[in-house]
């Protein structure tokens, strides 16, 4: 990546060093443990379910007339609160085995909403580390130069590697491939195939969001997917939409 | 000496995000203020594809007063109604002011290209009016 | 002497035994999902209580992890507890390692300060969610609570106060409740 501009001066500089990405790696600033969120991940998933649950709950019972404040209220005593009756019946015994991935609820179109709000979440997380990372000796401009930051610059400091393999059409569509996607590492380790698969599917939508989110900052509206062959493989596709295909979709 | 700033913050919609002036007070001048900033801003989006640095110094002029601009990497505009030619300090508030955006965006409670209330910006960027204009 | 050996033995496996990331990957995806869930409820205490939920299942996953990365067996008594919890679990996961202060009398409670809470980066809560009572890294609690029962104690643990309220330092308190192993020795002073 080029960079023409000539560097700010004075106090610019001093806001270069803390934020800009030329010279910055993931050995400065604050530091933690990348457990951390591989342990927060999965309730993250658990807590949107619940979450998403509750509410179907609620619109069912506004749909038979019932009547919604009683569960409203029922938020109050821990007991009977709707959301954990989804942890109570997918924990089961101890709950300190296994990984804390568990599997996911049978109806799909209530996945299918936790999708959604995960992909939500991620497009916040990425607005905000566009914002944090984003060099600020040039503004990126060229939608190349922005899947390039996030394939050496924001995957770096995110998952301490690099994507595998970038390719592109030319035409607006991009391809992201990293082989060993480190929130798939842990999933990938218990029983492999379909199911855990279909455990993953949730995951993916998080880093997909994060991808639409750091795009999105730049300007350029995209719908991002993800699959993956296998764990813990997983490519993501970012396809470029225009202004009149956004109003179209909506 | 009763000079006068207008400062604002443009979202990437156009429609601003925070207001403040600094120095005399006349209220009758906030909307020519806005008005001055608003037809700058083409004026702005064209300076942008000249460079690819933040700072864009003066974009426009009217009567007496000068526009200054700066982008941030994510098309957020600062921009500043000033009297007074001084490049440099300009350049100076508008990466300070810069950096309390970017703490504002980063605020998990913050919803981007909505109008910043906090109190704590809003006198934190009263202060860099103290310190490098007033 | 016991605290300085769970100081370096907390020390010792940050520097040596641990994956570390930058933080701020973790920071905005919590701080994401606790404006998801006050989008979801509607409720702060409702939000409360799922972070604490959240925290609950990651502590009693979570310890394992520690023991494993620190070779430390049990606690001989509930200032040893304190004094793992805060300078060997806070240090492993965060690292940070808040002090411990305020013990009751009967050395049942403890409170934790922490003067550099990671979660708080950035964050500045709307007056609506101090006024109606959000405890912003109350996921803390729960881990804490989740990774004690684990360790045969039956606690409590709350936040006192919060720098992102406007309190002066951010403090979470623990009370042991009971032992769930007679087995487990228990400090009786």
């Amino acid at each position: 990546m080029s960079n023409t501009a000539t560097g700010p001066v004075s106090s610019a500089t001093q806001l270069l060093s803390a934020l800009s990405l030329d010279g910055r790696n993931s050995a400065e600033g604050r530091q933690i443990n990348s457990s951390a969120l591989e342990f927060l991940l999965p309730e993250l998933v658990n807590a949107l379910v619940s979450t998403t649950l509750r509410t179907k709950q609620i619109s069912e019972r506004i749909a038979l007339g019932l009547d919604a404040q009683e569960d409203a209220s029922d938020k109050h005593s821990p007991s009977t609160e709707k959301g954990q009756e989804y942890n109570a019946t997918t924990i089961p015994g101890n709950p300190s085995m296994g990984s804390g991935w568990l599997d996911l609820p049978e109806d799909e179109e209530l996945v299918e909403q936790v999708c959604v709000k995960l992909e939500m979440v991620g497009f916040r997380v990425g607005k905000r580390i566009a914002e944090r990372f984003s060099p600020l000796s040039r503004r990126l401009t060229d939608t190349l130069d922005i899947v390039k930051f996030i394939c050496k610059d924001v995957w770096t400091l995110l998952f301490n590697r690099q994507v595998d393999n970038l390719k592109t059409n030319h035409r607006g569509v991009y391809v992201l491939q990293d082989n060993k996607f480190k929130w798939f590492l842990r999933m990938s380790g218990n029983n492999g195939g379909a199911a855990a698969a279909r455990r993953a599917q949730p995951y993916i939508w998080l880093p997909c969001g994060i991808i639409r989110g750091i795009l999105d900052s730049f300007g350029t509206n995209t719908v991002v997917i993800a699959e993956t062959l296998g764990l813990p493989q997983c490519t993501f596709q970012i396809k470029v939409v225009s202004e009149e295909q956004m109003v179209a979709r909506a | 000496m009763s000079t006068t700033y207008y400062f604002a913050i443009v979202g990437t919609n156009d429609s601003p995000l925070y207001e403040a002036e600094f120095g005399a007070h006349q209220d009758e001048s906030k909307y020519l203020n806005q008005f001055i900033l608003h037809a700058a801003l083409d004026l702005v989006d064209d300076a942008q594809f000249m460079t690819n640095a933040c700072y864009l110094k003066t974009v426009d002029r009217y009567n007496d007063w000068n526009v200054s601009a700066y982008v941030t990497p994510s098309n957020t505009r600062l921009m500043l109604l000033h009297e007074n030619k001084m490049e440099e300090t300009i350049r100076s508030f508008f990466v300070d002011a810069h950096e309390l955006y970017l703490k504002t965006m980063l605020n998990p409670f913050y919803e981007p290209n909505t109008p910043i209330q906090s109190q704590t910006f809003d006198s934190k960027i009263n202060g860099l009016a103290k310190k490098y204009l007033l | 002497m016991a605290a300085k050996q769970y100081k370096a033995i907390g020390e010792e496996a940050w520097k040596n035994n641990v994956e570390k990331v930058n933080a701020e990957l973790f920071i905005f995806t919590y701080g994401s999902l606790v404006v998801q869930l006050v989008k979801d409820f509607e409720d702060y205490g409702a939000v409360n209580k799922q972070l604490d939920k959240m925290g609950y299942n990651i502590g009693v996953r979570l310890i394992d992890d520690i023991l494993a990365r620190t070779g430390i067996d049990k606690c001989a008594d509930f200032h040893t507890t304190a004094e793992v919890v805060a300078k060997v679990g806070f240090r492993v996961f965060l690292n940070i390692a808040p002090a411990i202060a305020n013990w009751s009398a009967d050395a049942k409670e403890f409170s934790l300060i922490l003067e550099d809470n990671p979660l708080n980066d950035f964050c500045e809560l709307p007056p609506k969610a101090v006024q109606e009572g959000l405890w912003y890294s109350n996921v803390l609690c729960g881990v804490i609570r989740g990774a004690l029962e684990m360790m045969q104690m039956q606690t409590e643990v709350w936040f006192v106060h919060d720098v992102l309220r406007g309190d002066d330092v951010s403090e979470i308190r623990v009370k042991l409740v009971k032992i769930l192993d007679e087995e487990v020795p228990v400090g009786d002073e």
